[in-house]
């Protein structure tokens, strides 16, 4: 599939707060492949940089649009997710410059009511691995 | 500063660990589009927090290399006074951390700091 742009309403993250900017590729129902960066205005970022451990945020918004292109399409707004637990986090890098290409890969593991966990992994443009994790999410109410 | 919005409102390490008060402003730009109109700060700003405790105890080359576990029991929001201890990394580098609002618990975990820490 081409690289598209993940749609504005898709997910209710926005302005300095959305990292993830593009669909690569959806291989599979359970996996996906987006795009994304640190914004150059965002809290996080001092001296053009933001901490690593910053883009698991890129990884859980890349995990709430997996879920919300395996919802049934309704039209109803995206509404706030939840990132409720982190484990087996582990980091290459202790910082990473804003504005530089990323890659999140997000693989659904598991789904049981408004919980989902994801096995994620964020690269640089290099291909390497910056950070990896399982994550669990809640969809909120 | 440890990320824009983030109030320093007492800080200490000791043989025990790090311990601090930390206000967050309502001015904060980590509440920017996040959400529109109920705003709760991203889960990631309270590693941003963990990171920068595990450098005030062993200095500024140390860096945040894993996290094992960490769970988020609350959502945190404009106005919130946290307070943090992240006890000193043992032997072999893993710093238990915890933040209260209100007195109670809203995160906890384990950090994984780098071996110079």
């Amino acid at each position: 599939m081409p690289e598209q742009q993940v749609p504005e309403g898709l997910i209710p993250h926005r302005g300095p707060a959305r990292l993830v900017q593009t669909i690569l590729e959806d291989p599979r129902p359970d996996v996906l492949f987006c795009g994304g960066r640190m914004p150059a205005d965002s809290a996080f970022v001092a001296s053009g940089r933001a901490p690593a451990v910053v883009l698991l945020e890129l990884a859980a918004q890349a995990a709430a649009v997996q879920q919300a292109m395996a919802a049934p399409a309704g039209g109803t707004p995206a509404k706030p997710g939840y990132l409720v637990a982190i484990r087996a986090a582990s980091l290459s890098a202790d910082d990473v410059p804003a504005g530089v290409r990323l890659t999140a890969t997000v693989r659904r593991t598991g789904q049981a009511g408004p919980l989902a966990t994801y096995d994620v992994t964020v690269t640089g443009p290099d291909g390497q691995p910056i950070v990896s994790a399982s994550l669990s999410t809640h969809a909120g109410e | 500063m440890i990320f824009d919005g983030l109030t320093i409102v007492e800080e200490a390490a000791d043989a025990a660990g790090w311990r601090a008060r930390l206000r967050l402003e309502t001015s904060s730009r980590a509440f920017a589009g996040h959400f529109e109109g109920q705003p709760i700060l991203p889960g990631v700003a309270i590693l941003v927090i963990v990171r920068h405790a595990l450098r005030a105890m062993g200095g500024r080359a140390t860096t945040l290399q894993a996290l094992p576990s960490v769970r988020f029991r609350h959502a945190v929001r404009p106005g919130d006074v946290l307070e943090v201890l992240a006890a000193r990394p043992d032997a072999e580098g893993l710093s238990r951390f915890e933040v209260k609002v209100g007195g109670a618990l809203a995160v906890t975990g384990m950090a994984l700091a780098s071996r110079d820490a």
